[in-house]
């Protein structure tokens, strides 16, 4: 056995030590990226998101039922509560009316009772209240006080009119409401030495308002034959028209142009006026 | 990484040897060795003419020749020759067609775990940790 054999059979046996050369090893290793701690924390929110998918869907339909259940009851809520009120606003205003309409009498039986004695009903907030109770409802917008006032009030509107107070007489006495269409044309024919006879057989209000046509007919003497029919019947017919015809004051207005009055013929504006009572056909506005 | 070099002992045939021989690194011995031979590393090699009166202790260890004594390899032990005692080996073990026992063949492992109930507890801890 010679030493070639010799060292073929120790190579044979001998073990290659195994060196772990890090530092050759990491420098010919390509470069890794760095793991970043974004990376840690995405996962950390997906896990959290994933968490929360998972409890999300009961918490959801947990949500869902609970947002049912208030709308419902609010809208339930709601529903009792107009019908309570519509069910309670005329026991309100009955209650209100048998306030207001009973101390009357059980204020003479009180006289005899002392003060500590407890009244018949008991009293409260309502009692002590002057002004009406309001009543809204949520179903309608009508107001409970109108629709008593309306039971009530044809009984006021009735006495109104008869029982007006003073201070609208005397309004309505005023110059002011004195019948315009009258009054201002004699005015003006005056002053434009117009024929005075058309303001002598006005009426007494009229001629208590206009003492200047007074001197008028002193001008004119002559004329005052064929005016002074016209004016009576025009003094008539406000007194037979109005009651007919309530809307007359619209047509008055015809005489405001004093160019075409300036003319000394007064029966002209009249004769329009006439046909219709002649014909006897009703004007229509 | 650099293949070291081979180291290897001769005991060429016509030696005589009283006493141990202790080597850290391979053996090839062709002759007479009245002692242990002991290595750490490297093969053991008993040629054939070799004749070893004591222990042969070796990372490996190949018997062509004749012991009288005890055999102990860590590693791979062949034998295709004489031995006279108990052979001991941790690794594996050939026998080739001029082998002759004389002795127990026994396989050991205890020697891979030394130190086992601490290396266990320390395992144990480490992976506690982890």
């Amino acid at each position: 056995m010679d030493l070639r054999e010799i060292q073929a059979l120790h190579a044979q046996y001998t073990a290659q030590p195994v060196v772990i050369d890090v530092a050759s090893h990491t420098a010919a290793m390509p470069a890794l990226p760095a793991p970043d701690r974004g990376g840690a924390a995405g996962a950390r929110i997906d896990k959290f998101v994933g968490k929360l998918s998972e409890a999300g869907k009961p918490a959801l339909v947990a949500l869902a039922i609970a947002a049912v259940a208030a709308v419902g009851g609010m809208s339930i809520a709601r529903i009792w509560h107009a019908m309570h009120e519509t069910v309670a606003a005329p026991k309100v205003l009955a209650a209100s009316s048998a306030a207001t309409h009973a101390p009357v009498p059980a204020s003479e039986p009180t006289r005899d009772r002392p003060i500590d004695v407890t009244p018949p009903h008991p009293l409260s907030s309502k009692d002590l209240d002057s002004v009406a109770p309001v009543t809204h409802s949520a179903l309608s917008n009508i107001d409970a006080r109108t629709l008593a006032s309306t039971t009530s009030a044809p009984v006021a509107d009735r006495t109104v009119p008869t029982a007006r107070p003073a201070a609208e007489n005397v309004a309505a006495a005023s110059p002011i409401r004195i019948q315009r269409p009258v009054t201002p044309i004699a005015p003006t024919t005056v002053a434009s030495a117009a024929p005075a006879p058309q303001a002598v057989p006005t009426a007494d209000t009229q001629v208590r308002s206009l003492p200047a046509p007074a001197p008028v007919p002193q001008q004119s003497p002559v004329q005052p034959k064929a005016p002074v029919a016209t004016p009576v019947q025009e003094a008539a017919k406000p007194e037979t028209r109005p009651a007919l015809r309530p809307l007359h004051h619209v047509t008055r207005h015809q005489p405001t142009t004093p160019s075409n009055e300036a003319s000394p013929e007064p029966a002209a504006p009249t004769q329009p006026k006439a046909q219709p009572g002649k014909t006897g056909d009703v004007q229509l506005f | 990484m650099k293949p070291q070099p081979l180291n290897v002992t001769l005991l060429a045939a016509g030696l005589s040897i009283h006493g141990n021989v202790i080597l850290d690194h391979g053996v090839s011995s062709f002759g007479i060795v009245d002692g242990n031979i002991v290595s750490n590393a490297g093969l053991v090699h008993i040629g054939p003419g070799g004749m070893v009166k004591g222990q042969v202790e070796g990372e490996h260890v190949r018997v062509d020749g004749t012991v009288e004594g005890d055999v102990h390899a860590r590693g791979v032990l062949e034998i295709n020759g004489r031995v006279k005692g108990n052979v001991y080996y941790y690794g594996t073990i050939r026998l080739g067609p001029r082998a002759s026992l004389e002795g127990q063949i026994k396989r050991k492992s205890d020697m891979t775990i030394e130190n086992a109930p601490s290396n266990v507890q320390q395992l144990s801890r480490t992976a506690g940790t982890v």
